[in-house]
């Protein structure tokens, strides 16, 4: 399956894009995916501990099975307001 | 401003690039004719510990945001037995003393107006995909809520 992949603020400015689409086994949940891209960004592998993940617009607390299409937000602390 | 969107309490919902005016939003929050008006507005600060601020400027996951924005306005008109709500976001540049955010909340009586703007400005600082980027006087920037990389 593919998911896309979104990154916003400091990540996207590391990054140098803002998506990019992700081919993935299936049955392949949040964490995994996060561990999986944390292997290959090391600008991700330093902030896998503080990064929260949101899946097609909403907050996902747990690991969560990922489907085709998905829009998944690696996202940074907020800071807002 | 928009057309009332939810049965009980009216919520409006906006991240944009122009100035935001309290006077849209007091207008929309008059329109519920309640007995309170509330209206928070975060603006940007020109010192910060040691450093001047120049601007800031506010980058978004918009579809996310409106989203959780609208929780939060849904989840205060329910504890808060709300009129209206009105939660407005900048994105872009900011300079010093504009406001970056925009919270109204109209009641029949004025605690619980204090009281549900207080609580979406709190929640919203800490679940709203929004971020902040200081541009200060010597020409450096920094996202803020970096920290934890340092």
């Amino acid at each position: 399956m593919t998911v896309t992949i979104h990154v916003f603020a400091s990540l996207r400015e590391q990054l140098g894009r803002s998506s990019w689409n992700e081919t993935l086994p299936d049955g392949t949940d949040t964490e995994a995916l996060l561990r999986h891209l944390a292997s290959l960004y090391p600008e991700i592998a330093i902030l896998q501990d503080v990064i929260r993940v949101a899946v097609n617009d909403r907050w996902v607390s747990t690991a969560t099975l990922l489907a085709q299409g998905d829009e998944v937000a690696l996202l940074t602390p907020v800071s807002g307001g | 401003m928009p057309n009332a969107d939810t049965f009980l309490s009216p919520i409006h919902i906006a991240i944009q690039e122009p100035p935001l005016s309290v006077d849209a939003l007091w207008h929309y929050l008059a329109a519920a004719e309640g007995g309170g008006i509330a209206i928070f507005g975060g603006t940007t600060r020109r010192v910060t510990g040691q450093r001047r601020t120049t601007q800031l400027s506010y980058e978004a996951h918009e579809s996310m945001a409106v989203l959780e924005m609208r929780r939060l306005a849904e989840e205060a008109a329910m504890r808060w037995d709300t009129l209206r709500i009105g939660m407005m976001h900048r994105i872009g540049i900011v300079p010093v003393s504009e406001a970056s955010v925009l919270i109204g909340v109209a009641t029949r009586h004025r605690g619980p107006a204090f009281e549900a703007a207080r609580f979406l400005i709190d929640e919203l600082k800490v679940s709203v995909p929004v971020w902040k980027k200081e541009h200060f006087e010597d020409g450096t920037t920094e996202w803020q809520g970096d920290a934890w990389v340092r």
